[in-house]
């Protein structure tokens, strides 16, 4: 981990082994809408586990899930912290930072606010200070316009954004829903190249995505998730080779 | 006497009073969006709070302390009614928009039966006398409140713009998931607000009473002002509100003195309605904040 803003992890890590996140048997309802049946994943120190799947797999519904955001059947530990009865802002002190789909920035905010708001449960000042370097170095876009508002950015600038405002909080583990939705593939690129430097900092990355050829190039491992169920998992190397994925997934 | 200038001076301290009470109606519904109809009863709660503190019949303390009870009692109303009810029905806004309306009827009622009954009563002000300033007599209430409203309004501005807290209650207007994900427990930062707006609500309640007169109904009135000034300055922005209440607060005092007092109420909804033709956004929109 980077700082010592945060008390206790250590205990927790040591408590639970190397593993960051553990869903067991996860459940979720909408009214009479199932959106996960029984889902397994595991997430260990420093992986990238990338959650693939079509539009309405359940992808968005985990990442609520296991922020805090939905009430769920099943177990959900994040460093031993069983996920069900801890409060959001306690999540979000021990370093579980959600970076979601819709980005929620603070649009009428300029970006230095946006950032610093991320760093909203941190005290330490030199931190945050560093860290917004970190950020700026990694997407050189936003240093161009830290004072522009949120919402007036392109949707490429606005994820930058929102992965920007996740680091402030000085993740243990970060929560990347969709990242590349929408985006050109030059915006791609630089999100793309984002990515190493985040796992240096030693911060374990749950990533959802369609895009699988990104998920491929990122993960350390996979779970392909239809209709609320996980039907594949293993390594990118395993799944390229899985016919079903080249198939559905890979245009053959 | 009135004097042109005696007119703009009401209208100017008048206005001020529909500022900070409207400030707190536009927070309130930025930050929860929640349409506070028991904001007028926070007025007249702390109005009859004063009366009881300061009033000479009563306690007969120093207006300036009925002033700070004033406030203070609307504030922990204000308080109890987050926790006690709005809380629980937070997603629901016309569940909402009924209880608050029920609750500030019943304050309001509750107010007439057991303090002032359906008279109207007074309390000192806290700065008797006059001013005569370039040949112009001002009363001394005027200019407190005048530099009170300024005080607070200019105060809340910093808060939201330069604290952490402040900016913690503009993030939750703008996006509550937002707030959520960078660690912003949104009932701390309601509750704040409700705190604020209530103690602003109070605070006006005494000083109306002190300028004109108070009465158990007395809140009304100023509420649906209110309501008339965050739709035309833009619902959720500070700085429209107090544009807001200066064009209601004007367009009021100077049709009430030169055109006819039954007037009162009239104009500002007239006002209402041509914007809302015009500009529905509001004057602001959100931008202001
Ligand atoms: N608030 C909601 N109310 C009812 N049903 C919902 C709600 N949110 C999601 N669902 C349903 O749950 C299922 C899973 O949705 P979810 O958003 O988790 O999918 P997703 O994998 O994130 O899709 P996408 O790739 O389009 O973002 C869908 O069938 C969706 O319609
Ligand atoms: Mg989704």
């Amino acid at each position: 981990m980077s700082s010592q803003t945060r008390s206790g992890s250590a205990d927790a890590a040591t408590a639970s082994g190397s593993i960051v996140l553990e869903a067991t048997d996860v459940q979720v309802s909408y009214g009479k809408v199932t959106a996960l049946r029984g889902v397994d994943l595991e997430l260990g120190e420093g992986e990238l586990v990338s959650l693939i799947g079509p539009n309405g797999a359940g992808k968005t519904t985990f990442c609520d899930t296991v922020n805090g955001f939905l009430p769920f059947g099943g177990s959900v530990q994040y460093r031993g912290m069983e996920v069900g009865s801890t409060s959001r802002d306690e999540l979000v002190d021990r370093g579980m930072i959600y970076c979601t789909e819709e980005r929620d920035l603070f649009g009428f905010m300029d970006v230095e606010d946006n950032l610093r708001l991320g760093a909203y449960a941190i005290d330490d000042e030199d931190y945050v200070d560093q860290q917004l370097e970190f950020v700026y170095d990694l997407f050189p876009r936003l240093e161009e316009r830290t004072e522009q508002n949120a919402r007036s950015m392109s949707g490429g600038e606005q994820q930058m954004l929102a992965i920007g405002r996740a680091l402030m909080g000085d993740p243990d583990l970060l929560v990347l829903d969709e990242p590349t939705i929408g985006l050109a593939p030059v915006i791609l690129e630089d999100i793309s190249q984002a990515i190493d430097p985040i796992q240096e900092q030693g911060v374990s990355i749950l990533l959802t995505e369609q895009n699988v050829t990104f998920a491929l190039d990122h993960a350390d491992r996979m779970y392909l998730l239809e209709n609320g169920e996980v039907v594949k998992t293993g390594t990118p190397e395993q799944l390229r080779g899985d016919d079903y994925i080249r198939e559905t997934y890979l245009g053959g | 006497m009135t004097s042109a200038a005696n007119v703009i001076v009401t209208a100017i301290s008048i206005s001020s009073l529909y500022a900070i009470i409207a400030i707190g109606f536009t927070l309130i519904f930025g930050v929860g969006g929640v349409l506070n109809f028991s904001h007028g009863a926070l007025i007249t709660i702390g109005a009859e709070a004063s009366y009881l503190l300061s009033n000479p019949t009563n306690l007969g303390l120093h207006p300036a302390l009925g002033l700070v009870g004033g406030m203070v009692t609307a504030a922990v109303v204000g308080a109890i009614l987050y926790l006690g009810v709005v809380q629980f029905v937070e997603d629901e806004p016309v569940t909402l928009l009924i209880l608050t309306f029920i609750i500030g009827f019943f304050i309001q009622h509750a107010c007439r039966v057991f303090i002032t009954g359906t008279s109207d009563f007074s309390v000192d002000q806290v700065t008797p006398g006059e001013t005569t300033i370039a040949g112009v007599t001002l009363f001394d209430i005027d200019i407190f409140i005048f530099v009170l409203a300024a005080v607070l309004i200019a105060a809340t501005g910093v808060f939201v713009s330069r604290t952490k807290t402040g900016k913690a209650i503009l993030a939750v207007s703008m996006s509550e998931k937002g707030a959520a994900v960078v660690g912003i427990d949104a009932r701390k930062i309601n509750l704040i607000t409700w705190l604020l707006a209530s103690a602003f609500a109070g605070i006006a309640g005494v000083l109306l009473t002190m300028k004109q007169t108070g009465a158990w109904s007395m809140g009304t009135q100023p509420l649906i002002l209110a309501f008339s000034i965050v739709i035309l300055g833009g619902l959720g922005s500070i700085k429209g509100s107090v544009v807001g209440a200066y064009i209601i607060g004007f367009t009021e005092t100077i049709t009430t003195s030169y055109i006819s007092s039954s007037l009162q109420g009239f104009t500002a909804l007239v006002l209402l309605i041509v914007l809302l033709l015009v500009k529905p956004e509001g004057l602001f929109g959100r931008e202001a904040a």
